[in-house]
């Protein structure tokens, strides 16, 4: 039998952002059941469904971890932006490309203290605060006709940002089902 | 009083399709199982999340398999139904006979 292989960038993101202690044990599920059916919709459908069930497993089942998370995450934010701003107050200073370079370092430091204080739950925890923001970013703060283009650069540096604060965390720091640390 | 054993629908479908497949039962049957018999897509990360909830009660063991070369060399994860597991189901099965009981509208399957 032929061997198909299933979407490299949906692996990938099952790798990355799946942090299921069964993790090992669903690829190979769904690479078994991908030689039945090589429909990349299908595997890419099942790759968000995983992602999803991994990610709620660990925020909704740890919700006091996960409240202060978002806490220190949104608080940190703020704060680091306000210093940079409180910076680089003179007026020449504040450019456009200032600003998104500030967000850049916002999400990274918000980012990485959000990972520092999560212990073995850095990566959900990460993605989880990064989903809020850019939850509160495009909901409760779209764009405006002068600054629409700004204002995805930004958002997508912002959330960028904050996710790349969960490179340094490993992959799998879970514990299996039914243990609690 | 809430009962400490009660099971979603889901999670019932997964326990039965355990119970069906025997010792051939992971990831893979069990979301074929279901799915040839509820006629409905089943996603496999659904299936682990079941099995999760049912292993940390104690209604279902796991053991961990030979890797195969169409799984891309990754070990199968093998499931079982424990005795705790299977008391649930006959448990079950007997609310839903008692609850069927005096329904003739419900009879024969027909609405």
């Amino acid at each position: 039998m032929k061997f198909r292989e299933p979407p490299k960038l949906a692996m990938r993101m099952l790798r990355i952002f799946s942090c299921h202690p069964d993790d090992e044990a669903i690829l190979g599920d769904l690479q078994e059941r991908y030689q039945k059916r090589p429909n990349p919709v299908w595997y890419w459908r099942q790759a968000f469904i995983v992602i999803f069930h991994s990610l709620a497993r660990e925020t909704w089942g740890h919700k006091r971890d996960s409240a202060r998370a978002l806490c220190v995450g949104w608080f940190a934010l703020f704060a680091i932006w306000i210093a940079l701003e409180g910076l680089t107050a003179h007026p020449l200073v504040l450019s456009r490309h200032v600003c998104t370079f500030f967000w850049c370092i916002a999400g990274t430091g918000s980012g990485g203290l959000v990972g520092a204080i999560a212990n073995n739950r850095a990566r959900p925890m990460i993605f989880l605060y990064a989903a809020s923001v850019a939850v509160f970013l495009l909901v409760f703060h779209g764009p405006t006709k002068s600054n629409a283009m700004f204002y995805w650069i930004d958002t997508i540096v912002l959330t960028t940002s904050i996710l790349l604060a969960a490179l340094p965390h490993p992959v799998r720091s879970v514990t299996p089902a039914g243990e609690e640390l | 009083m809430a009962n400490p054993n009660a099971i979603s629908n889901f999670e019932l479908m997964v326990l039965l399709a355990l119970i069906r497949l025997g010792d051939e039962a992971y990831g893979v049957p069990i979301s074929e199982e279901i799915e040839k018999h509820s006629g409905h897509d089943v996603a496999i990360g659904s299936v682990y999340a079941g099995l999760e909830r049912l292993q940390a009660r104690g209604f279902v063991s796991s053991s961990v398999g030979d890797p195969t070369p169409e799984r891309g060399g990754r070990a199968k994860k093998y499931f079982k139904i424990t005795g705790k597991g299977m008391r649930v189901v006959q448990e079950t099965q007997r609310t839903l006979i008692r609850l069927w009981k005096g329904l003739p509208r419900l009879e024969g399957g027909k609405p």
